[in-house]
């Protein structure tokens, strides 16, 4: 039937109809972009959080020692303190920490030999490296000739390098 | 005379059915449009219907002896002018008077409620296609809300994680502190210069230890001058730092670090102790 033929009532209704239909989606739009503006501040909020999060969690402890996975972090400080001259006879990892950020404090206990100047390096070398390692124990007794027997329990900022796994043993 | 294409229907027209009320009036004059201007004044008494309901249509039927001029007036209801079908603006309805067929051609009636309903019309149309719009722009919304939610959601996520690595590292970084406040590396190398600026020389070390920021040197033989030690922040102690003791150490001379240790006179002390505080 053409519009023109259709009854009053109808027509009336029809457009009451769509009149209802354009206020009632309006009306959610206006809700919606409402909700979206909410959601888009919260997640602008949200991306500031998570960016000073980021930031203090990077600052971290402090800077690494040295950067090695887990299973060679006792080998690598072993020859630290070697070129240090201190002979080493045995590095053990005691306690290892995450410190943020792929940073690992790890408590190491080395046995060795070493004459009074490299004990003196060694003291010397951790002053240098205090925010990275702090000398916790240091006992050297002195033998007859001349060098000591040394441990030392030395505990350090290691940097685990990304996807780093200790090698099957 | 009357107008024989006025009075009779078409030949090939339905057959003549009275759709209209039909009133003869007699007026002096000839002019349809002032006869029509007559009946429009008229309407009142000459429909059996209210004036507003009813349209009106004049035909000339002839002239009378009285001189005047006989018009077929045909009246019809708005309502079957408005349902009659569409012929153009006019709509034509067959009436009788005096047993005979006048053909009535009415205006298409322009009210005011059909003019609405043309607005109404215009307006349901438009008001269906803004409606499909905003429906369109909902669903867009909708998908960008989704949208954003999802990666609040994530970032929340990130957030939370975040957190807890920040409270660890916080916690470490508190220990990690307070313990490089007390233990300095640093006084390893002071001890050991203190020693060899106390002898005037070099000096036999028997052993070393530090722990928890305290540093006891002792010494292979007892020193040549303990008071420049003591100067130099290395306190004598009487209790043996390191694991071996000090041999032949007789007791009650100096105070003991520990209830129940020998005591060892300042003279014979061979372990000096020192702080990174007290260390010059």
């Amino acid at each position: 039937m053409p519009m023109t033929q259709r009854p009053t009532a109808l027509r009336v209704s029809l457009a009451v109809l769509a009149l209802a239909a354009t206020l009632a989606l309006g009306v959610r739009l206006g809700l919606q972009l409402g909700a979206l503006n909410a959601a888009n501040g919260d997640l602008a909020d949200a991306q500031r959080n998570a960016a000073d999060l980021q930031r203090t969690a990077r600052q971290g402890v402090g800077p690494p020692l040295f950067e090695a996975s887990s299973a060679d972090a006792a080998d690598v400080l072993g020859q630290r303190l070697q070129a240090l001259g201190l002979a080493v006879r045995k590095t053990d990892v005691a306690a290892a920490t995450p410190a943020g950020r792929d940073l690992v404090l790890t408590r190491f206990v080395v046995e060795g030999r070493g004459d009074p100047a490299a004990v003196d390096r060694l003291a010397l070398w951790a002053e240098a490296n205090a925010r990275s390692a702090i000398l916790e124990q240091l006992t050297a007794n002195a033998g007859d000739d001349g060098k000591s027997d040394l441990k030392i329990e030395l505990d350090a900022l290691v940097r685990s390098p990304p996807f780093a796994k200790a090698p099957a043993s | 005379m009357p107008n024989p294409a006025e009075t009779e229907p078409p030949s090939n027209a339905p057959p003549p059915q009275d759709e209209v009320f039909v009133r003869a009036v007699d007026l002096p004059t000839l002019s349809l449009r002032q006869a029509r201007a007559a009946v429009a004044q008229q309407l009142d008494i000459l429909s059996p219907l209210p004036p507003a309901e009813v349209a009106a249509a004049v035909v000339l039927i002839g002239p009378t002896e009285a001189g005047l001029h006989r018009y077929a007036v045909g009246l019809a209801p708005l309502r079957l002018l408005a349902e009659a079908p569409a012929e153009g603006r006019s709509v034509t309805l067959i009436g009788r008077l005096d047993g005979e067929i006048v053909a009535f051609r009415f205006d298409r009636p322009r009210t005011g409620i059909g003019g609405a309903g043309d607005w109404i019309e215009i307006a349901t149309i438009a008001g269906a296609c803004l409606a499909i719009l905003l429906a369109g722009a909902n669903l867009r919304v909708d998908r960008e809300i989704d949208a954003v939610q999802a990666r609040l959601d994530a970032t929340d996520a990130l957030v939370q994680q975040r957190s807890h690595e920040v409270a660890q590292v916080a916690r470490v970084a508190g220990a990690w502190r307070a313990a490089a406040a007390t233990r300095k590396a640093g006084l390893v190398d002071c001890a050991l210069t203190s020693l060899v600026k106390a002898n005037a020389g070099p000096v036999r070390v028997a052993g070393l230890a530090m722990a928890g920021g305290q540093l006891t040197a002792r010494l292979a033989d007892p020193p040549v001058d303990p008071a420049a030690l003591k100067a130099l922040g290395l306190a004598p102690v009487a209790t043996p730092a390191v694991q071996t003791s000090v041999a032949g150490a007789p007791a009650g001379a100096e105070p003991a670090s520990a209830p129940g240790e020998a005591a060892v006179p300042l003279a014979l002390a061979h372990d000096f102790q020192t702080s990174a505080a007290a260390c010059r």
